[in-house]
């Protein structure tokens, strides 16, 4: 088996420079420069190492030449930090930073002692960026993008290799140029130079040697070439071994050569160099180092032996595990002797198990194992991993709970407590990653594996919990006076974290809130506080989804420890979450003000502000639409409000309007920048709505199409915020309505259609989008039908030069609905709406033409859909009166004919109906007007189409005048036959010669004098002025003075006189 | 290389609770800096040590010596006399539980044996891992036991420092006045310190700047004196910083740094926390970090100083929003100085 990680470290340790040898370096300043930047880097400090470095910059505690090695470490820094960068992009920014670095300083230092080491550095970035594919390589899916990420990296380490035996053959040369004999007091610069090439051409020994290492993990394990290249490490570790074996470099080069023979299968070879390295009695730290990664692979050689030596294993690593230094603990390569460790005593417990299940000492293995591999499941890094797998297989119920009685002080069970907690995560952290494996499974096998050890796992996870809870629970009875409140508070602060984990949140709270309360001071104060207020929350959630109604405790403890949490933390995260909660509640309980104030809390650049800005302005949006529908069904009703009480309620509403307004865009503008949320989506979709309402559908349209978050790009994309079914339909309405409202400003003819063009494309995604079933249709009508309604409403409202606009508009959407409607209601009112339609761009005189032509034209079609329906073919009533409404639009659009046709078929067999005999006769009059001044004799007398009968079909305005008079029902009627009669009888007669011209205006006269002189009133001002203006007409074409009814008035007064 | 390893392999066998003596060796009595005299020791006072070489009588004074052992030790004990030079107390204390003291026959060794179980025991709990109080009386017993042992005067340094760590200040200022009765004066510079140490632990910084500025001028050379004046140097930077002379303070320690020997560990992690602790009064959350993580990662052999440093990283981390490595400070400080004042303080 080849052990790459084991390279790894081969190449951290080779560049701590001055730990391969024994000797230290003699300097004039205290500061230990190397020793402390290695030992930054070697816990991955980077961060720290890097202010380090800059700190040093200017100061005086290092020597000059150490400050000219600045940028050097800095670039050492850089690889180092390469090393534990997960992410590849990130890593090569890190491997480039230092390769940039180097060339610098090998440009500018070109004598510089460590001229060599930045070579051999730039050697290494080699080495690294050939790790990194090679890495890479095994997490490809592709078979042949693994064997080129192979190739590439095996090209790599041969080039690194080339240019460390360049450098090796230059320090050689270099080293063979000094003077054998060098006195260290007389020639102190000479020697330490000599001491640095020594050093360097070690190093360099060393890494081409451990490249040809690493070289075979680019290779198949069944190559022929690997057992050769294996051997060929080994040999150059021999190499350097013997040569060296005195040096720290050279016990190195022996660890390694061991390693070789470990991965050629030659374990007793192995071990017995291992074993060698472990007797040394050196004890210096960096030897320490080496005698561990030297016992680690010697448990591995133990325990992966055919014989297993697991027992000898245990003894080594035991004995030398008592002897690790407080320091020592957290270090690489303490942690992998603990995870060997661990590996041991499970060894030890198969085997043992195998022999006899009743040994005592099973549990007692058992224990050490989990023990070991729990501190290295604390450290965060690659081995983590490793140690959570150890650990999962301790995971199930046989571990029984911690028993409180066991504790005999505070400390004992709150490290117990402590243990357990982080055993329950660890485990938990283990669930996901099984989980996640899952996902990857090759074979049924391993997927039973698999579930079998994350069930295990996720047993575990509560029995764990709970042992924890006991733990610290144990740790509350037995704290005396000697524990401090802050020990007492840690342990409050982990039980509530515990309760609160398993959802017993009044358990979480009764801890936690009595830390906030009274140790607010306390270092997990604010954790707690989060407790807390996270439960409170819980518990009010579970109480509103059981139903209950009294929320009242729940509501005044949040807002309670909301406000204390605000007033104790002003500044904190905390405090914004608090405040968020108590706008919740002031929102649920319907206090706007409160909601609003508490927003203005929120600093603005806190990161809940913008949330809490759009759930305010929301709310508000939700009251106002509420408040407005109830102030429009008082209006309607029975019993409605005074004016001034509507007068004033629109005020307040308009005002809440304005506030719902500011602060939504003040919301949606601050979140534009944050992640889509669902509270985002509704905000900005209300905020459209918003704008519609105040008349801004420009403003309505740029933020229901902005790409990022416009609602129209969440609908479109499907986005899981904008998943319910609701939100893309109200944004489809919402975009329906802001195209056509807008049309009314649109500049062009070009823009207007633009909109009409978006807006017909939205409907097409709101009819996919409903779906095809029947009541699906029914429910996409309905919309159309509530749209078109507030769009007439708006038609209605708006200035005259914005209607032609909205009317087409309008057009747009009743066309949807007659295309796609076939129900009778909503057929009839789209052609009673496109009738209106017609009538509303109707000048109503002379011909139609235009807009109104076109929408009367769809009002026939539309009736004669209607015609066609199942339900109106057996019901003559309708059908009657559906074409009486067809005859009444054809007449206006001048098709005089064939409205007279359907009138007289109606009239037929409906003689008395005497609105339909006023139309009739009003259609004659019209097609007189048009030209035909004959048809006015028809509209006078009317037209019998039966030779049969002696009734007249049509009765015109004669007969209708005749049998309306003296019926108080049919008076306006009756007057108005009187005076269409009139009229036509004068245009009938300006049509004719002159004598008879003159008879017959006489003869309109009298149809008008004699009215007046019966009813004098004329049925009102409004007839009495049309009668009063045609009189003065007749009176000019008889060449009278035009003076109105005025004449009938003064025959009158002279016949009363007379 | 096999048989090589076989040899190897049955050395490892030879780790047993045996009573293993020195073969053909003599007393031996080293000075600071010098070759040891070999012979047979003939007296030992609290204030010398005398040996014979060759029929000639050789005195090295306590204040001056390096190391003492004796020719019929158990091998355990110069193991343990080692260990405890290097600061491993743990592994002291166990290879003197090895030694059965029934079979001891020359009393000074059994009171060489009593004497370094008593000091590695009280500097595990001078750093926070084990009981003070228990500490205390053992190295007590020690001294009553042997009140003309060549240890007695640093038996007495060591139940001043006891006492201090209980906070038992009096007690403490009895134990460096016996101490500053020794006969040297590098000895009652070391009390005098150890005097305005205890001052500065009450908080009492006035009083402890003036005692430390005295130390400082006195008129004692040699490398122990100036250890000895680097500490007060230390103990005045702190004061300094705490009577809001921080600049001052930091200055003092970074000259203390800039002439130290990098192998005076106790004094380089000292200084390393007293700066550490200027740069946390003027908020140099970044300074401070480097300057404690120095005495973490360099100089943690020294308990209470690493203990200090680890306290002050636990809260330092959290301040730079890296509760990871607070984490792994705290659980450092509570695993490996459970009972230290610092880790109380958490």
């Amino acid at each position: 088996m080849h052990h790459l990680p084991f390279a790894n470290q081969i190449a951290a340790a080779l560049l701590a420079t001055t730990s391969l040898f024994a000797v230290p370096r003699t300097g004039q300043t205290v500061e230990q420069f190397d020793e402390f930047l290695s030992s930054l880097r070697e816990r991955g400090y980077f961060d720290v190492a890097f202010d380090y470095l800059d700190s040093l910059q200017e100061s005086n505690l290092i020597s000059a030449e150490q400050h000219s090695t600045l940028p050097y470490e800095r670039a050492v820094t850089h690889i180092e930090a390469s090393r534990v960068e997960r992410d590849p992009v990130k890593r090569t920014r890190l491997l480039d930073k230092a390769q940039q670095g180097l060339q610098a300083f090998l440009s500018s230092e070109n004598d510089h002692r460590y001229v060599s080491s930045a070579r051999r550095q730039l050697g290494n970035v080699l080495v690294e960026r050939a790790r990194m594919n090679l890495a890479e390589s095994e997490k490809a899916d592709a078979h042949e993008e693994q064997e080129r990420l192979r190739q590439t990296a095996r090209k790599q380490f041969e080039e690194a290799q080339q240019a460390f035996a360049g450098l090796e053959e230059d320090l050689r040369e270099k080293l063979k140029g000094l003077p054998a004999h060098i006195n260290q007091t007389q020639q102190s610069d000479l020697h330490d130079t000599r001491r640095e090439y020594r050093q360097q051409y070690l190093q360099s020994l060393l890494l081409g040697a451990t490249i040809q290492y690493e070289k075979v993990a680019t290779i198949a394990s069944d190559s022929p070439e690997r057992d050769q290249w294996l051997t060929e490490a080994a040999d150059k570790f021999d190499d350097i071994y013997q040569k060296y074996r005195n040096w720290l470099a050279g016990r190195y080069a022996l660890l390694y050569q061991a390693r070789c023979f470990q991965d050629l299968g030659r374990t007793q070879d192995a071990l017995a160099m291992y074993t060698e390295l472990i007797l040394q009695e050196d004890d210096s730290p960096s030897y320490r180092k080496l005698k561990t990664k030297a016992l680690q692979s010697a448990i591995e050689c133990w325990i992966g032996s055919e014989e297993s030596k697991f027992s000898e294993a245990i003894l080594q690593g035991s004995a030398w595990f008592k002897q690790m230094r407080p320091n020592e603990g957290q270090t690489p390569e303490w942690l992998e002797f603990r995870l060997a460790l661990a590996r041991a005593y499970l060894a030890g417990v198969d085997a043992m198990v195998a022999e006899d299940p009743a040994k005592p000492q099973i549990r007692q293995h058992r224990e050490k194992a989990r023990n070991h591999a729990r501190a290295v499941a604390r450290q965060p890094g690659p081995l983590r991993k490793q140690a959570q797998e150890i650990l999962a297989q301790f995971s199930n119920t046989e571990e029984l709970p911690v028993a409180s009685e066991n504790f005999k002080t505070f400390a004992e069970a709150r490290a117990a407590g402590w243990e357990w907690l982080q055993q329950s995560q660890n485990v938990g952290k283990l669930v996901n990653l099984l989980h996640g494996r899952l996902q990857h499974v090759e074979s049924d096998e391993q997927r039973a594996k698999i579930e079998t050890q994350k069930a295990d796992a996720e047993k575990a996870i509560p029995v764990h919990r709970q042992s924890s809870l006991h733990a610290y629970r144990a740790a509350l009875r037995l704290a005396d006076e000697s524990v401090s409140n802050e020990d007492l508070n840690a342990v409050r602060y982990y039980l509530s974290f515990l309760h609160y984990q398993v959802a017993d949140y009044y358990d979480a709270v009764v801890m936690s809130e009595l830390v906030v309360r009274y140790y607010p001071d306390s270092g997990v104060a604010r954790r707690c506080a989060k407790i807390v207020l996270a439960s409170y929350f819980n518990l009010l959630q579970r109480a509103r989804a059981r139903g209950n109604d009294n929320l009242r405790f729940e509501t005044e403890s949040l807002q309670s420890i909301s406000q204390q949490i605000v007033k104790k933390w002003p500044k904190e995260a905390e405090a914004q979450e608090a405040l968020v909660i108590l706008i919740n509640i002031a929102i649920q309980e319907g206090q706007f003000d409160i909601a609003e104030q508490s927003l203005q809390q929120i600093p603005t650049d806190a990161p809940q502000r913008g949330e809490a800005e759009l759930k305010t302005g929301q709310a508000l949006w939700n009251r106002y639409l509420i408040d407005s529908k109830q102030l429009r069904d008082r209006v309607a009703s029975d019993e409605p409000p005074a004016p001034e009480e509507v007068q004033q309620a629109e005020n307040i509403l308009n005002e809440l309007k304005r506030r719902a307004k500011k602060i939504l865009a003040d919301g949606v503008e601050r979140m534009k920048a944050s992640s889509m949320s669902a509270t985002l989506a509704v905000a900005s979709l209300s905020l459209a709505q918003i704008y519609l309402d105040t008349q801004e559908p420009d403003r309505a349209i740029d933020l229901l199409e902005d790409p990022e978050f416009g609602s129209l790009a969440l609908a479109e994309q499907n986005d899981r915020v904008a998943n319910r079914q609701n939100y893309a339909e109200n944004t489809y309405k919402t975009a329906l309505r802001a195209y056509i409202s807008s049309l009314g400003n649109a500049p062009q003819v070009t823009d207007a259609n633009r909109l009409l063009e978006k807006a017909e494309q939205i409907m097409t995604r709101l009819e996919q989008r409903v779906g095809d079933s029947q009541t699906e249709r029914q429910r996409l009508i309905a919309i159309y039908v509530g749209l078109a309604s507030d769009l007439e409403q708006q038609i209605s409202l708006a200035p005259v030069q914005s209607r032609p606009g909205l009317s087409r508009g309008f057009e747009t959407f009743l066309l949807r609905v007659v295309s796609g409607s076939s129900d009778l209601k909503i057929l009839r009112w789209s052609a009673e709406m496109f009738y209106r339609l017609g009538k509303g761009n109707d000048a109503e005189y002379g011909q139609v033409t235009g807009d109104a032509s076109q929408y009367y034209q769809h009002a026939l079609t539309t009736y004669d859909k209607i015609l066609q329906l199942e339900d109106v073919q057996g019901d003559a009533n309708l059908d009657n009166h559906l074409r009486i409404r067809k005859a009444t639009i054809h007449r206006r659009t001048g098709e005089f004919e064939t409205a007279m046709k359907l009138f007289e078929k109606f009239l037929t067999s409906h003689n008395a109906m005497i609105t339909i005999q006023v139309e009739a006769a009003l259609t004659l009059q019209e097609w007189g007007d048009a030209e035909k001044p004959d048809k006015y004799a028809l509209a006078m007398q009317g037209i019998n189409t039966s030779q049969n009968s002696r009734g007249k079909t049509v009765w015109g305005w004669a007969t209708i005048a005749r049998k309306t008079n003296d019926e108080p029902k049919f008076s306006e009627t009756y007057y108005q036959a009187r005076h269409h009669l009139a009229y036509c009888r004068y245009r009938w007669g300006m049509s004719q010669d002159d004598k008879t011209r003159a008879r017959t205006l006489k003869r309109a006269k009298q149809d008008i004098t004699w009215t007046a002189k019966f009813h004098p009133d004329l049925g009102g001002d409004n007839w009495k002025a049309q009668y009063d203006a045609l009189l003065k007409k007749i009176q000019r074409a008889l060449n009278e003075k035009p003076i109105g009814l005025e004449e009938v008035n003064m025959r009158t007064a002279s016949k009363k006189a007379g | 290389m096999p048989q090589r390893i076989v040899f190897l392999s049955a050395m490892l066998t030879l780790c047993g609770p045996t009573l293993v003596t020195a073969q053909g060796s003599a007393d031996k009595v080293q000075a600071v800096g010098q070759a040891p005299h070999v012979g047979k020791i003939k007296r030992i006072t609290a204030e010398a040590v005398v040996i014979s070489v060759s029929g000639r009588d050789r005195t090295v004074a306590v204040n001056e010596l390096a190391n003492v052992s004796f020719a019929n030790e158990p091998d355990a004990l110069s193991k343990a006399r080692r260990s405890v030079d290097a600061g491993r107390y743990e592994n002291a204390i166990n290879e003197l539980g090895s030694i059965d003291s029934t079979a001891l026959r020359d009393e000074r060794v059994k009171q060489d044996v009593l004497f370094y179980q008593a000091l590695a025991t009280a500097h595990l709990a001078l750093g926070g891992a084990s009981n003070l109080k228990a500490a205390g009386k053992r190295m007590h017993q020690f001294k009553k036991a042997a009140p003309t042992s060549h240890h007695y005067f640093e038996a007495t340094d060591v139940l001043g420092r006891l006492a201090m760590a209980m906070g038992q200040y009096k007690a403490a200022t009895n134990f460096f006045g016996e101490l500053a009765g020794a006969p040297w004066k590098d000895f009652q510079l070391k009390a005098n310190i150890l005097r305005a140490d205890g001052l500065l632990q009450q908080g009492k910084h006035v009083e402890a700047l003036e005692q430390y500025r005295t130390a400082m001028k006195t008129s004692v050379d040699g490398p122990r004196a100036d250890l000895q004046k680097s500490l007060a140097g230390i103990g005045l930077a702190v004061c300094l910083a705490e009577t809001g002379n921080v600049d001052e303070g930091v200055k003092t320690l970074l000259d203390i740094l800039k002439n130290s020997d990098p192998r005076d560990v106790e004094l380089n992690a000292k200084a390393y926390n007293a700066l550490g602790k200027c740069h946390l009064q003027r908020k140099n959350l970044k300074q401070a970090l480097q300057a404690f993580l120095h005495t973490d990662l360099l100089y943690s052999g020294q308990r209470d100083a690493h203990a200090e440093a680890l306290y002050h990283l636990t809260q330092l981390w959290e301040l730079v929003d890296r509760s990871d490595r607070s984490r792994q400070a705290r659980n450092a400080l509570k695993s490996n100085y459970a009972s230290s004042q610092w880790a109380k303080q958490l």
